[in-house]
């Protein structure tokens, strides 16, 4: 008997933990607005031709001006070369891929050594990573285009791609830097002692073990570097156009949210949504996922 | 087989010694237990073996030859580490096969070698399981599966048994005895169990604070410690202390119940505090007034006796000692009567306080 209402209750127990309560619905549905709600304006805004205040919906529909229009309206334009839409798109996803490799490379010897050894000056070393977080992007921006306009890097893509490191190498080496602290020792020595020097240690057993967290880190380096906006304009100096810098063009004539300007931010938004979906799977479907106790 | 030698070796940390001049030879294709309390600088002493930890002075010698500038991945040993340390991401197979690729033997070498290897340690079942789907046991076979697959020339044990429960530790310690005879490897073992080191090796270090005290067979270790800090780490019973009165052919120990006539010690300076002990089969065990004759013989009572494995083992309390005592013959005496212990002068041995 006792037994009996002992196993009734627990399956009561786990009913509870399975369905929300009042609050933990109402907050559910809080984040879901908060997050999506912001893009409804903006969708419907890409496929008006006009939407005056305070009307609800737009007035004009952009498949409804189409016909009639003399020049590619709303998304015919977002695609067409003269909005250099899909050009600052190829050239966001070049940069941040380059900014995610460089970036790793950089920091994981450095995470390594933050992580494992002790050394004079430690301290201010992790302080002085975090100082691109604390110092504003523009005074930083400001005195690299000075020295980069007479290296000749101003307007380059390399150029660009080292200012983008700057607030990329902070994360990664935070990120990288507790991984390498989840790390035993152990696993690197065992492998050395079976016969591997360093390097094939590093590409046998340490990679393949911190990879998750490789790619989190990688993660974060390419939507960071995708959406900087003021160092991109800064150093580009107009020549380089990504998707920030050219929504900002975009918009900053009035604030008015035409139907092009919309497209643009939902554009914009892509890579990070691909980024995430792709890693999503990628860590889900890893054979290696095995081994981490799962 | 290799002999491997350690030649007053030194390790210092910071602000420490971790190992304090240690010198230790292993005799080709035997098998050494350092054991010694956490922190006494044994693990620290086979990772120096292993090339993990530089020494500070000293050697290392393989052979004769040192290996001091040999990198670990190049001194072609084996380590089995306290927790298995298997590569999460490579199936048995693979983490067996590690060695032996990272050495560029051929795929049907590897592939003969590893179906071997598994076959010994008997997991030739699962060589396509992952680390994580393998029991505790399973686990420690595969490290040690995946150790000698290399042949090493020396083979380093730290702690391996430890994360074991009591009843596969029995089976693990038969298992590596086994294997060891077996392939004949030159072995460094590191515990702090002495049941374990008893056990398993050929000879027994004894460390403490980073020096090496003592060094024999576990049975001398066991039976004629050399100070009292071994005596207690290895569990050493009847011990009975005193104050040494050495004469010119004979030594006596003066303690609580009389002096005591000893024939053998660690040390022999008059006055000193010291420290006998004899083994509990060694001490006979009679009725009072009964044929033990000589000197050594104290009257005491049973205190409590124990029946194990084909013996009786009583503990006598005579003239304030405490004594184990065990008797192989037939005859039973019941708590609380009163007996007569005497114990040979031959198997006294005597240590300093």
């Amino acid at each position: 008997m006792i037994a009996r209402r002992r196993a009734g209750t627990t399956e009561i127990r786990r009913d509870d933990r399975d369905r929300l309560g009042p609050f933990g619905r109402f907050y559910v549905t809080f984040v879901v607005v908060a997050v999506v709600g912001p893009f409804i304006p903006l969708l419907i805004a890409s496929f008006a031709f006009r939407w005056n205040w305070p009307d609800l919906l737009p007035s004009r529909w952009w498949w409804e001006a189409r016909e009639t229009a003399r020049l590619p309206l709303g998304w015919d334009y977002v695609f067409s070369p003269v909005s250099r839409v899909l050009e600052s798109a190829g050239n966001t996803v070049l940069i941040a891929l380059l900014v995610t490799l460089l970036c790793t490379l950089i920091s994981l010897p450095a995470a390594r050594v933050l992580a494992r050894e002790r050394f004079r000056g430690k301290s201010f070393v992790e302080f002085f990573l975090l100082t691109p977080l604390i110092v504003p992007e523009i005074a930083v921006g400001l005195g690299i285009l000075v020295t980069f306009i007479q290296l000749g890097l101003a307007g380059t893509f390399t150029g660009i791609i080292l200012v983008h490191l700057i607030p990329t190498i902070p994360y990664m080496v935070r990120v990288l830097t507790s991984v390498f602290q989840g790390l035993s020792r152990d696993y690197e020595e065992q492998a050395r002692v079976l016969g591997a020097g360093p390097l094939r240690t590093m590409w046998h057993v340490t990679l393949p073990m911190i990879m998750p967290g490789v790619i989190a880190g990688g993660l974060f380096a390419f939507l960071i570097s995708s959406n900087i906006f003021l160092l991109t304009f800064f150093i580009g100096r107009g020549r380089i156009e990504t998707l920030p810098t050219l929504l900002f063009s975009r918009v900053s004539g009035g604030g008015a949210l035409d139907a092009v300007a919309a497209g643009v931010a939902l554009i914009v938004c892509i890579p990070g949504i691909i980024m995430l979906v792709l890693t999503e799977r990628f860590i889900k479907e890893e054979v290696f996922a095995k081994g981490f106790g799962g | 087989m290799t002999e491997l030698r350690l030649a007053a070796l030194v390790k210092e940390f910071d602000d420490f010694t971790a190992v304090d001049h240690i010198d230790l030879t292993v005799a080709p294709g035997s098998l050494v237990a350092l054991l010694g309390p956490s922190g006494c600088g044994k693990t620290t002493t086979l990772r120096m073996v292993a090339g993990l930890e530089h020494p500070t002075a000293g050697d290392v010698l393989f052979d004769g030859e040192s290996v001091v500038g040999v990198p670990t991945e190049r001194r072609n040993i084996g380590m089995v580490f306290q927790r298995y340390v298997l590569f999460p991401h490579m199936n048995v197979a693979k983490n067996v096969s590690f060695g032996l690729r990272m050495r560029r033997v051929s795929a049907t070498e590897i592939e003969r070698k590893v179906a071997e290897v598994l076959e010994v340690v008997q997991l030739q079942d699962l060589a396509r399981r992952f680390p994580s789907q393998l029991s505790g046991g399973q686990q420690q076979r595969v490290a040690i599966a995946r150790t000698v697959i290399t042949d090493p020339r020396v083979l380093l044990m730290d702690e391996p048994l430890s994360n074991l429960d009591a009843k596969l530790r029995e089976e693990m310690r038969a298992f590596i005895t086994r294997l060891q005879r077996q392939l004949g490897i030159t072995t460094l073992f590191v515990t702090h169990d002495q049941v374990e080191a008893i056990e398993l090796a050929d000879r027994i270090g004894v460390m403490f604070d980073g020096r090496l005290v003592q060094f024999g067979t576990p049975e001398e270790i066991f039976n004629r410690p050399r100070t009292k800090r071994v005596a207690d780490f290895m569990g050493t019973n009847n011990l009975i202390p005193g104050r040494l009165d050495v004469q010119r052919d004979a030594s006596t120990l003066v303690s609580v119940a009389g002096p005591l006539q000893c024939a053998s010690g660690a040390h022999h300076v008059s006055g000193e505090d010291a420290i006998a002990t004899v083994r509990p089969e060694h001490i006979d065990i009679g009725t009072p007034n009964g044929p033990l004759q000589g000197p050594n013989r104290f009257t005491g009572r049973i205190d409590d006796a124990v029946y194990y494995g084909g013996t009786l083992t009583y503990r006598v309390v005579a003239d304030g000692l405490s004594l184990q005592v065990r008797d192989r013959s037939t005859r039973r005496f019941a708590v609380g009567e009163e007996v007569t212990v005497h114990i040979d002068p031959s198997h006294l041995w005597v240590f300093p306080e």
